[in-house]
């Protein structure tokens, strides 16, 4: 797995080569490369898609101007990453974001469910986003570096600027209290399974 | 702990990453061990299966849900890298060290012709004509140039030869498109945003059509509601 990691990220050490030598369709490859999971992440910690848009623009920009000053001490991802939740979190303190409308949810459901099934995984959405909103910011991060992003502690603590016992730390209070909202909300494992 | 091995609290702060495969094999290893051994740990794992799948749930339909408005926002940050380097190109033009050598080279190969028939060295000779044709070339350009700016009834601000600036935020329905052409109307140009409140700065061009003022631009901007939200002077 690890190797896998550093197999991807050698082309992305040439791109952000060629970004620091001014190769603006070097970052064109690499912002289609990332946009998304950086959107997506943003997204889990703010909730807000205009307030997700605009960070997910500044990331990508300090991207294009910090390039030259990447020290190659850790992959790509993990520096973008790294920009990303510092920005979000200082965006975070200066403004609430705006949730997002729970009923968009309704979309997730597929043009062939019947009206029941629609009900249900609206509902189930509603209650899933209900669960993770009752953790904090930072809670959330390390539930989606680690769990979604599958990213090492050492990578999460170098994303989050803390010292790797405290992402342990984090973790631990992270996932204590997603058992207890998830119980709240009525989540079980058969939810997941159907 | 004695032994060097780590303790059951140790392995359990690790279990996440126990199960997202990223410990190194001597960590990983002190974990299948322990797990064989403690049913607490092994429970444990079981639990972080479940957040495991919510998370990787929640996320699917976020996903399915969310659209990237990916290709407007490449054109904007586009526009914007646009907007930061462009000051910039002539000084950072791709000239590299190589081609500059083999210029210098050509006009000194120049010049030691011309000083075969003079005393004076060749570098010195290179050097006093390009002086001369900087002081023309800036000469020409101050008086060629000729300022042309808004009528400003206060003062905007104005750097570096370029046009007076606005601020500018835009509505949250408007398209990437219905931007371009608002913007392209008044011959705006996005050079930097956005800014706390979703401001973006905005360059007007400096040689304005005629009758044009910073006003009646920021009127015309006024003017479409549906795209532009909030418009200001730069200086005020």
């Amino acid at each position: 797995m690890e190797k896998t990691d550093k197999e991807a990220n050698a082309p992305d050490l040439l791109l952000l080569e060629q970004i620091a030598g001014g190769d603006r369709e070097a970052f064109k490859v690499l912002y289609q490369r990332y946009v998304r999971q950086v959107f997506s992440f943003i997204f889990k910690l703010t909730g807000d898609s205009k307030m997700t848009e605009e960070i997910t623009n500044d990331v990508m920009f300090e991207v294009w101007k910090g390039a030259n000053s990447f020290q190659g001490k850790s992959a790509v991802l993990t520096w973008i990453f790294g920009i990303a939740h510092n920005k979000t979190m200082n965006e975070y303190r200066k403004r609430s974001p705006e949730p997002v409308d729970p009923e968009v949810f309704a979309r997730v459901a597929n043009p062939g469910d019947s009206a029941e099934e629609i009900v249900e995984k609206k509902d189930m959405s509603a209650r899933m986003k209900s669960a993770l909103d009752e953790l904090s910011p930072d809670h959330r991060a390390v539930l989606e570096l680690t769990f979604y992003q599958g990213l090492s502690y050492q990578e999460v603590a170098e994303i989050m600027d803390c010292p790797v016992n405290t992402v342990k730390t984090r973790m631990f209070y992270a996932k204590e209290k997603l058992k207890e909202t998830l119980l709240k909300y009525g989540i079980t494992q058969e939810d997941l399974t159907t | 702990m004695s032994d060097g091995k780590l303790s059951h609290e140790d392995i359990n702060l690790l279990l996440p990453w126990y199960l997202n495969g990223t410990l190194e094999s001597r960590e990983s290893t002190e974990v299948e061990n322990h797990l064989a051994d403690c049913a607490s740990c092994a429970g444990e794992i079981s639990n972080l299966r479940f957040i495991k799948s919510v998370i990787a749930e929640s996320n699917e339909r976020l996903n399915e849900m969310l659209s990237v408005p990916a290709e407007d926002m490449e054109r904007s940050l586009m526009d914007r890298i646009d907007a930061f380097e462009g000051p910039r190109e002539t000084k950072t033009a791709p000239f590299r060290a190589n081609e500059l050598d083999s210029l210098w080279s050509k006009i000194m190969g120049f010049f030691e012709g011309l000083t075969a028939l003079t005393s004076i060295p060749a570098g010195a000779i290179a050097l006093l004509v390009l002086q001369f044709a900087l002081i023309v070339g800036l000469a020409a350009k101050l008086y060629f140039e000729k300022p042309e700016g808004y009528e400003v009834l206060s003062g905007i601000t104005q750097t570096d030869g370029k046009g007076p600036i606005i601020f500018v935020s835009f509505r949250s329905t408007a398209t990437e498109k219905e931007i371009r052409e608002t913007l392209g109307r008044i011959g705006g140009r996005i050079v930097d945003g956005p800014k706390e409140g979703g401001l973006y700065i905005v360059d007007l061009p400096d040689q304005p059509k005629p009758g044009t003022t910073v006003d009646t631009v920021i009127e015309e901007l006024k003017a479409r509601p549906d795209v532009i939200k909030d418009v200001f002077k730069g200086s005020d």
